[in-house]
């Protein structure tokens, strides 16, 4: 087990190295930096910039190095001062600008991802063992209302109903007040209260989704010979449903729960910004626009590195879930 | 019902409903199970032996209701009470055990075998986790499971077949209950697993004074199990009574045919029974049976349906046997089979095939990077010769090395060593190392035919497109569209198929019209050898009797060599002339069919020959059975591969590999074959001492 987890841990690394490098010469790749930006907007407003001032700015931001040279400088920073680089665009360094929006990500995926199971497993099966009953009509029908609604509509239907019934305020995590406020049970609160929206918004698509999948894979569980030797047994149908044919059909559902959580981080960007939370989506998005370099590359790197983990999480899952996947690692351990 | 009896099923008719009809799946199904007694059900698929089962126990899929009919076990109608009655749970593995088919499907493998047994006695004994483990332990002792108190913790992937096999009897038998269903508990293992299986159930049977209701399609398991056989027919009993009644004077025209239809010894066209168990939903008018009898009167059988009758000791539903029997005459017999050649090797023509020393020897990578290689050797230094016209049958246990011979040999796999010489237009050449486009013309000369008829069609192409692929493939271009569409007929016609189905689907054919397709594909482009890999394994006796039929005709119209990959010996018997036998990777034994089973000289033939089961044989000793299982061929023992299982192993077996000797026409790989004494088969089951007419 340990040397399971090192030999993945070890090849973790070598990802998030291998996405660095990838995710810093894509944003340089294409022809134009930050600096002929500024260029260009100063030219809008009228004003030209003299060769040597430009030449100036582009040896302040460091752009005027290789490619090859920022990138390394880029990772010597992160390594040795745990300096992620500066923003451009923000004019602020880059740990600073993403440190709570990072939190707030995480906090938002994960609380999607918990909603996702809570709802989507009971039913799911129920939906199998009452197959065609009206229950398993009604969730088939509301779930593919759940993946046909695009997520921005669905986001402001629930706005609207929130600002009209429950009064809050619209848009955000916090309200108003606790925007800046430390961290108190009263913020915490107040991030409850916002948190609602965003989890259904996002969730809903993969709950559908989830519904359907476990609902498949557990119909074809439910005749199999071993509920058939169970049910001979003697055993009562709920106690033998769980321990049996439901325990056998979380198998592809837990390898396939990284895909799901890519989709929440990916698509928590429209959300975000259609309902302006401060999470990193919009902050790619803009990052992205300007070329602002440092910035882009460290948030790429962390939501790849969030996915690696998910990655890393749903096969410790799996060993725990499937004795055959854990004695297989074990037995290369013995080698 | 007797007075003896522990279950009585009277009445008992069940029906599938779909939204759009209703068929009947049993009708009218009685019989009495004595105390301590063995009854068998036999019957070919779909007559509904586990549905029997199913429901005696009451576990039958949501479609499948009970209309009407009792289920009497231990003073209680099961086909009366509620599906969730407490009373029906408490019996349910407490009172009634369940084994069946595939014991790695019928256990879970997220639990361990310890687990799964530990739930079955406490589900049914207030016992503690503690006692129950003991017991468990205790449960796993009596079935005979080598090192139970580690197998108790390991997962039915750690075990082999056998062992689950095993573990499933030790978990029904947990609890003591009364009734024992085994539902075909053998048919996925190996026939020397099967013996000892069988030994075990009878032993537990004499310790416990179980009853046991036995669900076979294999006559040969009933003769050895059984005290008492029902033979169903699509959902009916068409014949019961003691085993020696069903037997030796089996009176229903389907009991008959049923065993006429078992391959004898030697090359006889076999008796068949013409057509297929039809489906529920096409149940005959009258007699279920008469469509496919011989003996069927039009205007009775075709219209009433017969009453179940006494004859003798037994019951049979046939009007031959009730009021009108002045109709009938039984003593006619299906056509005796005509013994159509002789077996010996000069008829041969030239040799066609040699293989020289061909070995294959499958990698394995593993660890950290896939740095380490595991060498799993699968065929080792394999030396024989087909000759022209001629059946070379391969037998051996699973995991022998049977299948990876037969694809070597098609170039399926590459061999890792030796040559496989194929002598064709005058060439004799190697064929192990040609290019893709020699080999395209060497495929349209040895062909392959595969087991399961049902995956080995697309799916997705007609029966007209499969057969004509491998002529559309030829090397030199496909033939104009109409020498095609009249070549791919004749083949239909050859392998006995109406070519107007052609342009059907595999799903519309049966199983052995599709192993017919299977067949017309492997000739299509007029082969020299077919490579044969279980080619009736998967199919009914009746039907398994037809295609080695039409094998044969086609060996005798077009001089066909076969090699012939089997397990089952019964088969062996009735088509080879030569028998290779196999273990773990190696040939051990190679010499004349009737040699090989008389006097087999390697103690592997003497094992497997001493496990065949055949109607009216007698019981061999339990001595020869084989314990524990074959090596695992990624670390295979030093010296002889079989001494670890070997009744007559001595040091020498176990440090040196013993070379191929000829022995008087025996080709055998032992250090003791001249110094021992072999039981066979002897000719105790020649065809002349079937049972004969009903007197």
């Amino acid at each position: 087990m340990a040397r399971f987890l090192a030999r993945r841990l070890v090849l973790m690394l070598l990802t998030v190295v291998a996405i660095s490098v990838i995710s810093f010469f894509i944003i340089i790749l294409p022809p134009g930096d930050f600096v002929d930006r500024l260029v260009q907007e100063a030219n809008q407003y009228g004003e030209n910039l003299e060769p040597h001032e430009i030449e100036d700015l582009r040896r302040n931001y460091g752009l005027d190095r290789s490619a090859v040279e920022q990138y390394f400088v880029w990772v010597r920073n992160i390594l040795l001062r745990g300096d992620f680089g500066y923003s451009f665009g923000w004019d602020l360094p880059v740990s600073e600008l993403i440190g709570q929006r990072l939190g707030l990500t995480a906090l938002l995926s994960v609380v999607t991802l918990l909603f996702v199971w809570i709802v989507a497993i009971p039913v799911g099966i129920y939906a199998a063992v009452r197959k065609y009953s009206l229950g398993d009509y009604v969730f088939t029908f509301l779930g593919f209302i759940g993946l046909a609604i695009p997520n921005f509509l669905l986001a402001l239907v629930l706005l609207y109903i929130s600002f009209r019934y429950f009064g809050q305020s619209v848009g955000g995590l916090f309200s108003p007040e606790y925007v800046n406020a430390p961290w108190t049970l009263a913020r915490f609160a107040d991030l409850l209260s916002h948190l609602w929206i965003p989890v259904i918004v996002l969730g809903t698509a993969g709950t559908a989704e989830i519904i359907r999948k476990i609902r498949a894979n557990l119909l074809d569980e439910l005749h199999r010979p071993y509920v058939l030797t169970a049910r001979a047994k003697g055993l009562g149908e709920t106690h033998l449903l769980l321990k049996y044919p439901v325990r056998h059909s979380l198998n592809p559902f837990v390898s396939e729960l990284n895909d799901l959580f890519v989709k929440i981080v990916s698509g928590e960007t429209i959300v975000a910004v259609v309902l302006g939370l401060q999470t990193t989506g919009p902050l790619l998005l803009e990052a992205l626009k300007e070329e602002d370099l440092y910035l882009a590359s460290t948030l790429i790197m962390f939501l790849s590195f969030l996915a690696v983990l998910g990655t890393l999480v749903s096969d410790l899952l799996l060993m725990l879930l499937d004795p055959k996947i854990r004695r297989q690692a074990a037995s290369q351990e013995m080698m | 019902m007797r007075t003896d009896a522990l279950l009585s099923l009277q009445g008992l008719t069940v029906s599938f409903r779909d939204r759009r009809r209703r068929s009947i799946a049993l009708r009218d199904v009685g019989f009495d199970l004595p105390h301590a007694k063995t009854v068998a059900i036999v019957g070919e698929s779909g007559c509904g032996k586990s549905l029997t089962a199913r429901s005696i126990l009451r576990i039958l899929d949501t479609n499948a209701t009970i209309d009407s009919g009792q289920v009497l076990f231990e003073g209680v109608n099961l086909a009366g009470t509620s599906e969730k009655s407490p009373v029906l749970r408490d019996i349910r593995g407490g009172r009634i055990g369940l084994i069946y088919q595939e014991p790695l499907t019928a256990l879970s493998s997220f639990y361990t075998v310890g687990n799964q047994i530990m739930e079955a006695v406490r589900r049914h004994q207030d016992v503690t986790r503690k006692q129950a483990r003991e017991r468990a332990l205790d449960l796993l002792h009596a079935v005979g499971m080598p090192n139970p108190a580690q197998r108790l913790d390991a997962y039915t992937f750690e075990l082999s077949g056998g062992q689950q096999q095993r573990v499933m009897i030790a978990m029904a038998l947990g609890p003591h209950p009364s009734l024992l269903i085994a539902d075909e508990p053998t048919t996925a293992l190996d026939v020397t697993t099967q013996a000892v299986i069988l030994d075990l159930l009878q032993e537990l049977q004499q310790s416990q004074g179980m009853s046991i209701l036995f669900i076979t399609h294999d006559l040969g398991v009933v003769s050895r199990m059984a005290d008492e056989v029902v033979v169903m027919y699509l959902g009916e009993v068409v014949e019961h009574g003691t085993k020696a009644d069903v037997l030796t004077t089996p009176r229903h025209p389907y009991t008959r045919a049923l065993l006429a239809s078992l391959p004898g010894r030697g090359q006889y066209r076999q008796a068949t029974i013409q057509g297929t168990v039809p489906t529920l939903e096409e149940r005959p008018a009258g007699c279920a049976f008469a469509p496919r009898c011989a003996f069927a009167r039009p205007g009775l059988c075709d219209v009433q349906r017969p009453e179940l009758v006494r004859s003798g000791g037994a019951h049979v539903r046939c009007h031959a046997f009730g009021d009108a029997a002045s109709m009938f005459d039984l003593s006619l017999q299906p056509e005796r089979p005509e013994r159509t050649k002789t077996r010996e090797s000069q008829r041969f023509g030239e040799r066609i095939l040699d293989l020289r020393s061909v070995s294959k020897t499958f990698e394995k990578r593993e660890g950290l990077f896939g740095q380490r290689v595991r060498e799993i050797k699968a065929v080792q230094d394999i030396s024989l010769e087909l000759r022209q016209g001629e059946t070379l049958a391969i037998v051996g246990e699973s995991g022998s090395g049977k299948t990876t011979l037969g694809q070597t040999i098609v170039g399926l796999h590459e061999a890792t060593h030796g040559q496989v010489m194929f002598a064709t237009d005058g060439l004799d050449r190697d064929i192990t190392d040609l290019s893709a486009a020699e080999w395209r013309n060497v495929r349209q000369s040895i062909r392959m035919v595969f087991q399961d008829p049902f995956s080995s069609l697309n799916p997705r192409m007609t029966a007209f497109d499969i057969v004509a692929e491998p002529l559309r493939q030829r090397p030199g271009g496909p033939p104009p569209e109409p020498d095609l569409v009249t070549k791919v007929h004749e083949l239909f016609r050859l392998v006995g198929l109406d070519p107007e189905m052609s342009g059907r689907y595999p799903h519309a054919f049966s199983g052995g019209q599709r192993q017919r397709i299977g067949v017309a594909r492997a000739l299509a482009p007029d082969p020299k050898v077919i490579i044969a890999d279980e080619p009736v394994s998967a199919l009914d006796v009746s039907v398994q009797a037809q295609v080695l039929n039409l094998l044969r005709d086609l060996q005798s119209s077009l001089g066909l060599s076969y090699i012939f990959i089997s397990h089952d010996l019964n088969v062996v018997a009735s088509l080879a002339h030569r028998v290779a036998v196999m273990y773990a990777g190696r040939i051990v034994e190679l010499a004349d069919t009737d040699e090989i089973l008389d006097c087999p000289r390697h103690p592997y033939s003497e094992a497997l020959l001493s496990a065949v089961l055949t109607p009216g044989r007698a019981d061999q000793d339990s001595h020869l059975r084989l314990p524990g299982d074959p090596p695992d061929p990624s670390s295979l023992p030093r010296g002889c591969v079989f001494a670890e299982r070997c009744a007559y192993a001595t040091d020498a077996c176990t440090h040196e590999v013993p070379e191929m000797r000829n022995l008087r026409g025996h080709l055998v790989a032992c250090h003791h074959a001249e110094a021992l004494v072999l039981h066979g088969l002897r000719n105790e089951n020649l065809p002349e001492s079937r049972p004969g007419p009903n007197s």
